[in-house]
């Protein structure tokens, strides 16, 4: 399929150059500039430890890679045609670019492309110290590769409606790792630290068709667009058990297809230097059909069912329509105001046979309905009349209300019958400023309070407990920000930035006899102290440097009724960067680059539980020298360290690596 | 099935210190040796990204010339409110330059695309006012835009309007940026997850994160803050979510990752997300 879309490609816009060189032929007058760069490169990584790690952190596999590092190709080719395209090709790390376009200045565009990258993933699962051994590895190398095809082409004749058709593939492929861990026993203790992953193909076909044009100063935009979606995915989550060197794996096999349609209208104008309004309105349809299996050796349980949905079917329609207006500025203040409405239900049915403990297998229908309805609006000003300085202030609310219907039926018994109205109303409310109270100096800060209240209405509940359970829930979040900018001289700049983010989540539930009495208690806490400083200096012409520091303290505090297991979580992380750049002479340039981070929040809880948190420190080097060797050559040699020690996973993720890379890059 | 050893990390702080030392050494002779034999007159100047040697800022009247209709709905823009407004060198770079660099070059050359700052091309541009971006992205797991397969824009539009209104295909729906890509997890299920109503941010870090799968919390508290009951005191010590005791499970692993409720994005043929 790629391969014959590449082909496709570059056949069509081989045809498009062909017709432009015959135009350049015949007007000896063109004087074409034509620009091409191509850099050949190859690296070499050798790691030690944990190579699946370094190839997630890093984004590149060990050993030799190589192939074109990047190509540029840019083409006056007449007056008023440009070729413009650029690539990249790496080999064995699965990192491939190529995009070229043609534009004819007042008539159109044609213009494709591909790009892929691999996604690696570690295949390590989680840490346990008593066991032995205390962490597992999937024996499977985990990557997915991630890319798109596109190809567009598009009409911009002068005074008529600019349309734009266009073609888009788009895939992910290959393997994953989860965080659906599976069970590993030892004596009595059972702790869910086994690797699994996920086997994933999906792919979604995109056809786009957009079209816009001005009718005195209103300006008209439709854009359509259908995507196909399909996705074809296993996941394998094993459990071992050491005290008899047995496993079990239960997979579960996910097939689904939808095809969805969107069309956007939009219209807007700038009436005058004072006036502006936009009007929008989006439909959207989707149509889904899927099925599904989950497969579990015996003996199945209440949790460890088998599966299979012969039939899934979800569709939903959606329709948003938005009004927005700006006014201004008036002696220095400004306003805006916008509405948005949007209505959409969702159906979702599943027809499903379900063994239960033992056969003989029951059959169940599933059946549910979501109708949501909302209404947003928004109003804002800015005022700029204090000289250097701009004040704003926006406020946001949206009243939501979804009514939910889930059923299901056991050979005809009704299992579940759930009737839930939620109302929602959310505000969100933000002031702030930008001043340069001084020549060389800014400041800038900001608060925002945002406010969600969820209200669950139970119709009726067939089923006690979860999720017929909450009955509100409500979310408070309130955010500042400063940040401080000095350019003492042109040679030297330096920003701090602070920002305190605190979010309290409120929960309130029904009574359950002899368990909870009902209420509402503040379920969860999250504190954020987020500290920022970057620096720039440029101590002469041919020398810079770049610093940066960032402490990143968060804390996250839920309602766990005293239960060991589950402790405070704390995500402090210290991050350290710097760059600098030097001429050596007027040929070449030395760089170099470092980053460092550390987190130090591990808490060994295995008497309770599992252990928690991430100790970890992380540094990256990265020195370069490039060298220019002709007016159109220039040679580059880089050399990386990377060391990641990580404590916590009893040094199971630790690496080192060493990267040498060179690469030529050759201008035509 | 392949065991690792449960050998903790021995790295002894004697030896790092060692290292370091060596290492702060061996970067500081190198430096002092280059320093010390680039002798040579050099009439290059070199700047620290984003920004454009020799060039100088023009403002945006200057843009307006070619890019009529940017510089027109840069009012609309989140980054306008921003804009420091007056005239003269202590606002100079405000507006478009603030994110496209200084414009001389790229107006004398007629709009030469490589003498001006494209931030689509590099984060750096962005990361001049969004610092604790920066260290985000630099973190273990995060989206691959330091790498140059995203970028900012992938996710963000920053000539977008500073109102409700119609970008492209996306009015204004929850979640519609991170389907783009993420179709698996955003597409609706029989049985949803009403996290997914706050965002996909309720639980994801989406810049970068210390946590596997980019989690703000990669352990329970990343539910409970939410699922979550007053208790009677005799059950002090265990969690019941509605009626059922969840204390075993809790103490196996977290919720998602523990086998139960697998299916965080919504299940299609389970209530309770388990699969």
């Amino acid at each position: 399929m790629k391969r014959i879309f590449l082909r496709m490609l570059l056949a069509t816009l081989s045809m498009g150059v062909a017709g432009l060189e015959t135009t350049r032929a015949a007007d000896p007058a063109t004087n074409s500039t034509l620009e091409v760069s191509v850099t050949p490169e190859a690296t070499f990584a050798k790691v030690s430890g944990n190579t699946q790690k370094f190839r997630e952190d890093v984004g590149i596999r060990d050993g030799w890679t190589g192939g074109i590092e990047d190509a540029t190709l840019h083409d006056d080719i007449s007056k008023d045609i440009t070729l413009d395209g650029e690539g990249r090709f790496i080999l064995d790390d699965h990192d491939y670019k190529l995009q070229l376009q043609i534009t004819k200045k007042d008539v159109g565009f044609v213009r494709g492309g591909f790009t892929e990258y691999r996604e690696y993933y570690d295949n390590t699962g989680g840490f346990f110290r008593p066991f032995t051994p205390s962490s597992f590895k999937l024996n499977d190398d985990l990557g997915m590769d991630v890319g798109n095809m596109f190809f567009e082409a598009g009409l911009t004749l002068p005074n008529l409606p600019k349309v734009t058709v266009g073609y888009e593939h788009q895939f992910r492929d290959g393997d994953k790792s989860l965080l659906e861990w599976g069970g590993v026993t030892q004596g009595t203790d059972t702790r869910k630290i086994y690797p699994s992953s996920k086997d994933v193909h999906e792919y979604t076909d995109i056809l786009k068709l957009s079209a816009e044009y001005d009718i005195s100063k209103v300006h008209l935009r439709d854009d359509f667009r259908y995507e196909h979606f399909s996705m074809n995915d296993t996941r394998a989550d094993t459990s071992v058990d050491l005290n008899t060197s047995s496993s079990q794996t239960i997979t579960v096999h996910e097939n689904n297809d939808h095809d969805a349609f969107y069309n956007t209208f939009r219209m807007d104008s700038h009436v005058n230097d004072k006036v502006y309004w936009s009007l929008g309105y989006l439909y959207s349809t989707l149509s889904g059909n899927g099925d599904m299996q989950v497969v579990t050796p015996p003996p199945v349980g209440p949790f460890g069912n088998n599966w299979a949905a012969s039939a899934i079917n979800v569709d939903l329609d959606s329709h948003v329509v938005n009004l927005n207006s700006m006014f201004g500025p008036f002696k220095g203040l400004s306003f805006y105001a916008g509405l948005q409405a949007e209505k959409t239900d969702t159906h979702g049915f599943t027809d499903a046979l379900l063994t239960q403990g033992v056969s003989p297998s029951t059959t169940n229908l599933i059946h549910s309905a979501n109708d949501t309805k909302s209404l947003s609006e928004t109003f804002g000003m800015r005022y700029t009349k204090i000289p250097y300085t701009t004040l704003y202030a926006e406020g946001q609310w949206q009243e939501e209300q979804i009514d939910l219907d889930e059923e299901e039926t056991q050979d005809g018994a009704s299992s579940l019958a759930l009737g839930n109205d939620a109302t929602v109303f959310r505000r969100d409310y933000r002031v702030g400023f930008n001043t340069a109270p001084l020549p060389r100096v800014t400041l800038a800060g900001s608060y925002r309070h945002y406010v969600a209240n969820n209200d669950y209405d139970y119709e009726r509940d067939t089923v006690p407990g979860y999720p017929g359970f909450i009955t509100a829930q409500d979310f408070t979040t309130d955010e500042a920000m400063g940040k401080l900018t000095l350019r003492p001289c042109s040679r030297f700049s330096v920003a701090f930035t602070y920002q305190l983010v605190s979010t309290d989540t409120r929960t309130s539930s029904e009574a359950v006899p002899l368990l909870a009495p009902g209420g509402s208690l503040e379920s969860g806490n999250y504190d954020a102290n987020i500290y920022s400083v970057s620096a720039t200096i440029t101590p002469m012409s041919r020398w810079y440097l770049t610093g940066y520091f960032s402490l990143q303290d968060t804390r996250t505090v839920a309602f766990a009724n005293h239960d060991p297991s589950v402790q405070t979580y704390r995500g402090d992380v210290y991050t350290i960067m710097g760059t600098t750049g030097y001429a050596l002479d007027n040929k070449t340039d030395l760089t170099l680059e470092y980053s460092y981070s550390r987190s130090d929040n591990f808490s060994d809880n295995s008497s309770a539980g599992l252990p928690l948190g991430l100790d970890f420190q992380r540094h990256a080097l990265l020195a370069g020298v490039s060298r220019k060797i002709s007016k159109n050559v220039i040679a580059r040699l880089r050399y990386g360290f990377y060391e990641y020690n990580e404590p916590s996973s009893g040094g199971s993720n630790n690496y080192t690596a060493h990267l040498a890379s060179a690469s030529c890059t050759v201008r035509f | 099935m392949k065991e690792t050893s449960n050998s903790m990390s021995q790295d002894k702080p004697q030896g790092r210190f060692l290292r370091a030392k060596a290492l702060t050494g061996l970067i500081g002779g190198v430096a002092t040796a280059i320093i010390a034999i680039s002798c040579a007159t050099v009439d290059r100047v070199v700047l620290a990204p984003p920004m454009i040697p020799g060039a100088k800022y023009v403002g945006m009247d200057t843009c307006a010339a070619c890019h009529e209709k940017e510089v027109k709905n840069f009012k609309l823009t989140q980054h306008a409110r921003i804009q420091i407004p007056g005239e003269g060198p202590r606002v100079e770079g405000e507006g478009c330059e603030s994110c496209h660099g200084p414009g001389s070059l790229h107006v004398d050359s007629g709009g030469d695309r490589k003498l001006i700052v494209n931030p689509r091309k590099s984060p750096e541009a962005c990361f001049q006012c969004h610092l604790d971006k920066n260290a985000e992205f630099s973190l273990q797991f995060h989206h691959p835009v330091k790498e140059g397969r995203m970028s900012c824009t992938s996710c963000h539009d920053p000539h977008g309007e500073d109102i409700l209104k119609p970008k492209e295909m996306q009015v204004g729906r929850v979640n519609q940026d991170c389907a783009q890509c993420h179709r698996e997890q955003a597409r609706p299920h029989v049985f949803e997850h009403e996290a997914m109503r706050e965002g996909c941010t309720s639980c994801h870090n989406v810049h970068g994160s210390i946590n596997s799968k980019m989690l703000t919390e990669r352990d329970n508290n990343l539910c409970l803050k939410c699922h979550a009951q007053i208790a009677m005191p005799k059950t002090a010590g265990q969690v019941f979510i509605g009626t059922f005791d969840h204390t075993p499970f809790l103490q196996q692993g977290t919720c998602f990752s523990a086998g139960c409720h697998t299916a965080v994005h919504g299940s299609d043929i389970n209530s309770h997300l388990r699969y």
